[in-house]
């Protein structure tokens, strides 16, 4: 799970290998203003997409 | 929420910290268990000190990780076939395996066993250690001479 706008995405490998930009997307989270909690903490929401009939195709073999 | 089609979430290498989460392995004591040791080996023959592999069959399980030697060792039910899948540092996506015995009657009648080409069949067979009784000895190479078949899944 990635944070978005991070100044290191460019330059993580982990992130980079993966070619195809949506499933780039997949794996940033969104920042959610309604899950932060004031003067604590910042919220974020991050989704898991277990492979299905009905997911987008996309090239995952590198 | 969206219910068209997504995109899935990528598959990704094993991270370096999984140790945290790994649970000690109970011994199993039942009549038929086996000992069984893995040796992990780079194509340079170096260990792989940093790897994960879950080996399971019908009723048992057991996820291990391996020392600085490239070795992990387990109690596991005796079954015709062990699953096996190998994941490490650089692997985009785990490597599928299994691990049959040596001298096993039912070798000759295994499918699975039959697909992989003929000289490299014998990288899926476990060795009886010789010193130890009931303890079996498993060599798995990533690459290189005697590269262990893979299955693709």
């Amino acid at each position: 799970m990635y944070f978005p706008e991070d100044p290191l995405l460019a330059f993580d490998p982990m992130f980079t290998a993966i070619r195809d930009e949506r499933a780039q997307q997949r794996l940033i989270a969104r920042f959610d203003l309604s899950l932060t909690q004031p003067e604590w903490a910042l919220g974020y929401s991050f989704d898991i997409v277990v492979r299905g009939p009905n997911s987008t195709p996309f090239e995952e073999r590198v | 929420m969206s219910t068209g089609a997504r995109v899935a979430s990528s598959s990704q290498t094993v991270g370096p910290f999984f140790h945290l989460g790994l649970k000690p392995q109970p011994p199993r004591r039942v009549s038929d268990t086996i000992t069984l040791s893995l040796q992990v080996t780079d194509g340079d023959g170096k260990p792989v000190d940093d790897a994960l592999i879950e080996l399971w069959n019908a009723d048992s399980f057991a996820r291990l990780a391996t020392n600085k030697d490239g070795t992990c060792e387990c109690d596991i039910a005796r079954a015709p076939y062990l699953n096996l899948c190998f994941f490490a540092r650089g692997l985009l996506r785990q490597l599928h395996t299994r691990i049959y015995w040596e001298g096993d009657r039912l070798l000759a009648s295994d499918p699975v066993f039959a697909l992989a080409p003929e000289p490299r069949r014998q990288t899926l067979l476990a060795s009886p250690d010789p010193h130890v009784e009931g303890r079996w000895i498993f060599h798995l190479r990533l690459q290189g001479p005697h590269e262990t078949v893979f299955f693709d899944i």
